[in-house]
């Protein structure tokens, strides 16, 4: 099975209650888990860690290299593990988006691995990104492909759920799944979640959110649950579909990659990459930033991706307009695609020109039919536009090519700063587009670059 | 797997099916079937429908489709006119300093007392005194500032430029500033929207008019005051209170015959502050006969207001703890010149006062009331022997600044007033504050350790605005004497940022 060759572990519940010394410990652990005392918490690799508020003044921070599994905490229990060890873990194994994937290392985290690492110990270290494994601890491929075949039965027993609530609606009727209440779409959501497909859960959380567009809803709505089929139907054929393609259905469901594996097996591309635009999002809980890159020799996008837990600092990202020598390590996937760096980049310049993006509007839709035609479950595509003119008037919102073609705009701040620094005269835009409209993300104008 | 290129299907076809399947989702496939043979994949050799299940068919179906559409999604053409652009700004831009500090005031993450309005109004005067022309970027942040805080309007509007005008002009909300400047139009323009705005807008035009020109401001509203209702008449009335001077007299005689006691109110009230008013002679004539005797051993009693006198807005509503005959007094004083009092007696300002103190306290009341009125048209003796006698802000506030700050520099060196009102006669004191005053606010402060946190609230504002930024050593210094309060030494170190910020604005805008 083509899946089982790109494995990831995962953990179950029953899995991390047998590590637990005792039943007094399994029962604490449990509590810690559902409580409000975490923060901080990420995982990279098979690096796990948090911070644990307890009864001290300073909250316990919690590390855990999951390959071992080895465990390491600042509270004073001689239990090993302890609570808070074993609470994270739990915490983690739920899936309810508490820990951040792929996260940055806290600073605590990444000194026990530095320490581990120079004792020659401890597989977390490839997380880092830095050196290989160390000599002890190399995981238990038994127990690896058990946890494998126990998240393959349990994501296909989801599907077949997800399924059946698809059909159902569409049984009954758009007309009357409009009238369901947010906690019917929030259920089917928290089913996804249980069957470890957090990425097809978000999108079903998003779907009250289109029954209130105004004139659309219907289309959209069928549009997006035809998208849930269309994942049902790639889940049960995974056997047989080529790499790429399962690389997209993976992210659609939301079942993350390693970093270390990216960096090992990631097609690597060495370019001079401008720094497009910047996007950030938050929730109650998670932010994330997207970075787009635009190579100037080899002519590809990729997209940096980082995450923090809400409160918590968001890596530091590239510096809007300017140019980065660097290499880089592409996700596996339809272009544009996801992307990390390898290793140090440097600034090599600013781009005071934009790169060499031929075509208006029309080629630039082009572009985006040749991504969709690829990857149909992709909804956001680098946009760059030279010389268009924002309009807002009444109710329309666009940037518009003088004499030519123009694009429907997103947001509010956003496209508030962008008309100002036009003036209404043309200038260049870049955005993300998202199959209906343009959310602009950065403009120059006479020479300055200025983030949205 | 199938290129999707052997797909061969119309735009025209592709929306057709589309309507079909989306006609039969939103009733539900369990009432009718969508019609068969949609899917453009349907004619490729082994791709045939799942006729088990409708349902299943139609998101099968819908699911092609869905990516053929959002694959050929064709832009919509261009506005054949496109609106006209922002007129050219040719003013100097603002240093990069300038900028940054800009955009660390708006960011609010350096806390600072008063807020950030407080500094941003700084910076606005600053850049509207230097003539320069802030980052198309921030022009939103700006006009959002001018949106929360009234105050700060008419400069926002003059420093954010043509380009801020003409993008005020695309949200709801910035529709203030989206008009020309006050002035820059002729009259007719004025008078035109005068006669349109809704009245908190119209009320703002006759106040930046009367600011800019007097003469139009008083002008535009005698022409429109027979139209208007009378709450308009006295809250427009109430805006010649800006560039009051003695042009204005005959326009508010003629209003204390208006039949809106309000607007006779509001013309007295005016007429009470230009001591060479028809009023304030009346007012002296009344008096005259009776200061002898109000000054004397046996006090006096006024005798009941004639018709005249109640015109002029003479009434019986005493404060509390005051006798409606002394009351009548004290409007009476209130109401005459200040310079009548030398005229009659000979004697000067300070005299007259340690008189009234003892003889007659309706006079005091009165003298502390003209003095406040007639602020800028008095003899500054007058309020100096009052502050001396009884410091209040509203007398405080009737001295020239530089006087003012000297007056209130003595009084806090010798200790003066009970704490509460300290922080009501900082806030009367005009900026900026010369050296000696700094000194003797925050060396007052010190002296008070742990017990300024009373006053301190109040007084932070007041100090922000005021102290000049070379006092930022006294300040660091009061902070350090707080090691043992947290909680007041952080206030006190926003003081200190306040300073530092304003410090760079007056660097980067010189006056």
């Amino acid at each position: 099975m083509a899946v089982v060759a790109e494995s990831g572990t995962h953990w179950t519940v029953d899995d991390v209650l047998r590590l637990a010394p005792d039943a007094a410990s399994a029962g604490a652990a449990r509590r810690l888990s559902l409580s409000a005392v975490w923060s901080q918490a990420g995982s990279s690799g098979s690096l796990l860690w948090g911070r644990c508020q307890g009864s001290a003044r300073e909250p316990y921070q919690v590390t855990i290299d999951l390959d071992e599994p080895s465990f390491r905490c600042t509270c004073p229990s001689r239990k090993h593990p302890c609570k808070h060890g074993l609470g994270l873990l739990l915490l983690w194994a739920e899936g309810g988006g508490s820990v951040a994937d792929d996260a940055r290392p806290a600073d605590f985290a990444a000194d026990w691995v530095r320490r581990l690492a120079a004792r020659g110990t401890g597989g977390a270290a490839a997380a880092l990104g830095g050196g290989g494994r160390g000599g002890a601890g190399a995981p238990d491929p038994e127990a690896q492909a058990r946890r494998l075949a126990q998240r393959i039965e349990t994501m296909s027993a989801g599907i077949e759920e997800f399924e059946r609530w698809l059909l159902d609606l569409v049984r009954q009727g758009l007309a009357s799944a409009r009238h369901q209440p947010y906690a019917f779409w929030d259920a089917a959501a928290a089913r996804l979640v249980d069957a470890q497909m957090p990425g097809l859960a978000d999108r079903v959380r998003a779907l009250p959110g289109l029954l209130h567009s105004a004139g659309d809803w219907a289309e959209r709505l069928l549009a997006e649950l035809a998208r849930g089929y269309l994942a049902v139907s790639a889940w049960r054929r995974r056997d047989v579909l080529p790499d790429d393609v399962l690389a997209d259905l993976r992210v659609v469901l939301g079942w993350p990659r390693r970093v270390d594996d990216v960096l090992e097996r990631g097609e690597r591309v060495t370019d001079r990459w401008a720094v497009m635009g910047l996007a950030r999002e938050a929730d109650t809980r998670l932010q994330s930033q997207r970075t787009w890159l635009f190579g100037e020799r080899t002519g590809r996008w990729a997209m940096i991706l980082d995450f923090a837990a809400a409160g918590a600092t968001l890596a530091v990202a590239e510096v809007l307009g300017s140019v980065v020598e660097a290499e880089v390590a592409l996700y596996p996937g339809s272009e544009p695609r996801r992307a990390l760096f390898t290793g140090d980049r440097s600034v090599v310049g600013s781009a005071d020109r934009r790169p060499d993006l031929a075509g208006g509007v029309d080629a630039a839709l082009d572009r985006v039919a040749g991504w969709t035609a690829a990857n149909p479950f992709a909804d956001r595509f680098p946009v760059a536009l030279t010389g268009v003119v924002p309009v807002l008037d009444g109710g329309r919102r666009m940037v518009a090519e003088p004499g030519g073609a123009a694009l429907p705009l997103r947001g509010d701040g956003g496209v508030l700063t962008l008309l100002a620094v036009s003036g209404g005269a043309p200038v260049d835009v870049f955005g993300e587009w998202d199959g209906f409209a343009l959310t602009p993300l950065s403009v120059r104008s006479g020479g300055v670059l200025v983030g949205l | 797997m199938t290129a999707p290129a052997e797909v061969a299907s119309s735009p025209a076809s592709v929306t057709a099916s589309w309507e079909a399947l989306l006609g039969a989702a939103l009733v539900g496939t369990a009432r009718r079937r969508p019609p068969p043979g949609l899917s453009p994949l349907s004619s490729l050799p082994g791709r045939g429908p799942d006729r088990r299940d409708p349902a299943a068919e139609l998101l099968a179906t819908a699911a092609v489709l869905a990516a053929c559409r959002r694959a050929g999604t064709r832009p919509g053409p261009a506005p054949r006119a496109l609106p006209p652009p922002a007129g050219a700004d040719t003013r100097p831009p603002c240093s990069d300093a300038a900028v940054d500090v800009l955009e660390l005031i708006l960011s609010g993450e350096v806390p600072v007392p008063g807020g950030v309005n407080l500094l941003a109004g700084e910076w606005l005067a600053g850049a509207a005194r230097a003539g320069c022309r802030p980052p198309a970027r921030l022009l939103p942040r700006l006009l959002d500032l001018g949106s929360a805080a009234v105050a700060l309007r008419p400069t926002v509007q003059t420093v954010v430029g043509p380009r801020g005008r003409w993008l005020a002009g695309h949200d709801e909300r910035w529709r203030w500033a989206a008009a020309d400047p006050i002035g820059t139009g002729g009259d007719d323009a004025a008078a035109r929207r005068f006669a349109t705005a809704p009245r908190a807008e119209r009320a703002a035009l006759l106040e930046t008019l009367r600011r800019a020109d007097p003469r139009r401001g008083r002008d535009l509203l005698a022409a429109a005051w027979s139209r208007e209702p009378a709450a308009d008449r006295a809250a427009f009335l109430a805006q010649l209170a800006v560039g009051l001077s003695d042009d204005d007299e005959p326009f508010l005689e003629a209003a204390l015959d208006d039949r809106a006691s309000a607007v006779r109110k509001v013309a007295a009230e005016l007429l009470g502050r230009l001591p060479a008013s028809r009023r304030a002679g009346r007012m002296a004539d009344r008096l005259r006969p009776l200061v002898a005797e109000a000054l004397g051993p046996a006090g006096t009693r006024p005798p009941e207001p004639d018709a005249a006198a109640r015109r002029d807005g003479v009434d019986d509503v005493a404060p509390a703890g005051m006798g409606v005959g002394a009351w009548r007094l004290a409007q009476l004083v209130a109401g005459a010149p200040l310079s009548f009092w030398e005229q009659q007696l000979g004697v000067e300002p300070a005299a007259v006062v340690e008189l009234a103190a003892v003889q007659a306290p309706a006079i005091l009341t009165g003298l502390e009331l003209a003095v406040a009125a007639q602020a800028g048209r008095a003899d500054p003796a007058w309020a100096v022997a009052l502050f001396r006698h009884r410091p209040a802000p509203a007398i405080l506030a009737a001295l020239p600044p530089a006087v003012a700050a000297a007056e209130l520099a003595d009084g806090l060196v010798r200790g003066l007033a009970p704490r509460p009102a300290v922080a009501e006669l900082l806030a009367a004191c005009p900026g900026p504050w010369p050296g000696a005053l700094a000194e003797a606010v925050v060396d007052r402060y010190r002296r008070l350790g742990g017990q300024a946190l009373a006053e301190v609230p109040a007084a932070l504002p007041v100090l922000a605005a005021r102290l000049d930024p070379s006092a930022l050593p006294l300040v660091e210094a009061w902070a350090a004497t707080l090691a043992g309060q947290h909680g007041l030494r952080r206030r006190v170190q926003t003081l200190g940022h306040a300073l530092s910020l304003r410090a760079v604005i007056n660097q980067e805008f010189p006056t």
